[in-house]
């Protein structure tokens, strides 16, 4: 009989009387109880013969005479795990402008209005922003284009592509127009289609949501979103369209339209998110927010939903934490431990300034808090990344030692999304206790355990799109 | 509005102090929470209205007992999860 001995992991009780272990190898083990008690109190041969062969070949346990050897493969795991969260950002966003022909409530970057001069990014400024993106990418780069809304500067958006072509020749390029599509017309389409840039259009849902959160002065918005949307994949059928839905009060009672909404439109694509405390939205939160259990259980009746339909839904967020409990894939900048800021995604913003991310431009938007600039368009980019404010922003953001994520179950999984607690508490690591990141991403996180392990239907469909949607 | 105070009493060699401030990093922003120790037990002291207090005192057992459990799993450890870490980027260290 083999004498083990148990490595460190941390713990969580969930359904049904089931336990879930992780460890700092970014393993984990869905448990019975007996399983679970038998673990904490040593009866190590009385586990379940199946699930102490899992729990050793994991590193929770451990012949005593190799416990070390076992530590030592569990650090190197987790030297590993980081390495992979520090590599070059693959997301850069460029912001042409922050004028915008909508008057979303919820605004997260506190957009200015169509016609205002002074907020759009001079085209003598792309070649200092390709020389950063030079500086620091890899060979395959996603570019995207945020607002306000970018099309309204679309002469800086084709010399930026066109510019962008010759001078990172050689690199491997997505380009993405984030848009609403107000100003789209033929001619920008064809343009789009003929150099295969990716749209991510905001839609949210029905009518009398959409048009609710996302209203403009000149047009109905949703007739106008979903009429460019079909004219899309009628006449431009090499255009990829992906959607993108930020959830309001307004939206909770409404999951099943949501995504019959998505399906009108003939998208099977579906990625929900929940209202960011940023821009606008700091100020509407009352009239627009919710709490974490209000947003899960809308989120749980969305994807009930969609389990229960015919059609093959893949809803990415939930994609997006399936890849990093099972593949531990670092590409969702929320879910980065160290946080994804300059490692994950850069934002160069329409007056000059860099961020380590969109929130962290959100932020600056609206408190103007200079320490979240990491530098200038003119700044020589390798003088630009090593500045103490970068290092003070990312310092605190390892969360496996964080108070209140240290003890987790999900902390390797999860992200330390600092910019959220400075915009909410005041501090980059935030008490977790009250943090509405935290809250959400518990729930998220215990919902898709119980549900995978729990529900063979439910994990039916979630092996699918790890298999096909990733 | 009604105030309620709440004692919970665990024994000193169940749980250490760190251990137990970690449960009560969890509890409402709205009770209001003292530690107190004695020769041979911790006391807490949870108050606030009537029904938080109730809710939050359950929460509280449930935290402690998962607690007590973590202090006891750290103590049979063969190493401590931070001197992994600590490894972990001593490695990192080495390669850059």
């Amino acid at each position: 009989m083999i004498n083990y001995t148990h490595l460190p992991f941390n713990f969580k009780g969930l359904q049904d009387d089931k336990y879930l272990v992780s460890n700092l190898a970014g393993q984990h083990q869905h448990l019975s109880k007996l399983d679970f008690d038998n673990l904490t109190h040593a009866k190590y041969n009385q586990i379940e013969q199946k699930s102490l062969n899992s729990l050793e070949s994991k590193h929770f346990i451990a012949p005593k005479n190799e416990a070390k050897m076992r530590e030592s493969i569990i650090a190197s795991k987790l030297a590993l795990r980081i390495q992979n969260s520090l590599k070059r950002p693959t997301l850069f966003m460029v912001v042409p402008t922050l004028r915008c022909d909508h008057d979303c409530h919820y605004c997260q970057v506190s957009r200015v209005t169509e016609n205002k001069k002074g907020y759009d990014l001079e085209e003598k400024h792309i070649a200092g922003i390709l020389d950063h993106i030079e500086f620091l990418a890899d060979k395959h780069i996603k570019i995207e284009f945020q607002g306000g809304e970018p099309l309204l500067n679309f002469n800086f958006i084709r010399n930026f592509f066109d510019t962008a072509k010759i001078k990172l020749k050689g690199k491997h390029i997505e380009f993405v127009i984030a848009t609403a599509l107000g100003p789209i017309n033929n001619e920008m389409l064809e343009w789009i289609e003929l150099n295969n840039i990716h749209l991510s259009v905001s839609f949210d849902g029905p009518e009398h949501i959409h048009s609710n959160n996302r209203p403009s002065k000149k047009f109905n918005s949703y007739e106008n979103t979903v009429d460019n949307i079909r004219l899309i994949k009628k006449h431009f059928k090499g255009i990829d369209v992906s959607l993108l839905s930020t959830i309001t009060k307004q939206s909770l009672q409404h999951p099943k339209q949501i995504v019959d909404s998505y399906l009108e439109l003939g998208t099977k694509n579906l990625f929900i998110r929940p209202l960011s405390p940023y821009g606008f939205a700091t100020d509407t939160w009352g009239t627009l927010g919710y709490s974490a259990n209000e947003f899960m259980n809308f989120y749980k009746e969305l994807i009930a939903y969609i389990q229960e339909l015919p059609q093959d839904i893949i809803e990415h967020s939930a994609l997006f934490h399936l890849n990093r409990i099972f593949s531990q894939a670092t590409s969702y900048v929320d879910l980065k431990s160290p946080a994804g800021i300059v490692f994950g995604a850069m934002c160069f913003d329409y007056n000059g300034n860099i961020f380590g991310s969109d929130e962290s431009r959100m932020l600056w938007t609206s408190t103007k808090a200079d320490e979240l600039i990491i530098g200038h368009i003119s700044d020589e980019p390798k003088n630009t990344y090593t500045k103490p404010n970068l290092i003070a922003l990312l310092r605190d953001t390892f969360v496996e030692v964080n108070p209140g994520c240290n003890d987790c179950v999900y902390s390797q999984f999860c992200g330390a999304d600092p910019v959220h607690h400075l915009a909410t508490q005041g501090d980059l690591i935030g008490h977790k206790a009250r943090s509405f990141f935290c809250q959400i991403e518990t729930q998220m996180f215990d919902f898709i355990f119980n549900e995978y392990y729990l529900n063979n239907q439910m994990r039916k469909m979630f092996d699918g799109w790890l298999s096909n949607g990733s | 509005m009604d105030i309620n105070i709440k004692s919970i009493k665990i024994n000193k060699d169940k749980i250490d102090e760190i251990s137990l401030r970690n449960c009560l990093y969890w509890v409402d922003e709205n009770i209001t929470w003292e530690l107190l120790e004695g020769d041979l037990k911790w006391e807490v002291l949870l108050s606030g209205s009537v029904d938080l207090v109730e809710k939050e005192t359950k929460l509280f057992n449930i935290n402690i007992n998962d607690n007590i459990l973590r202090f006891n799993l750290s103590r049979g450890s063969h190493s401590t999860r931070e001197q992994i870490i600590k490894n972990a980027l001593l490695k990192l260290a080495k390669n850059d």
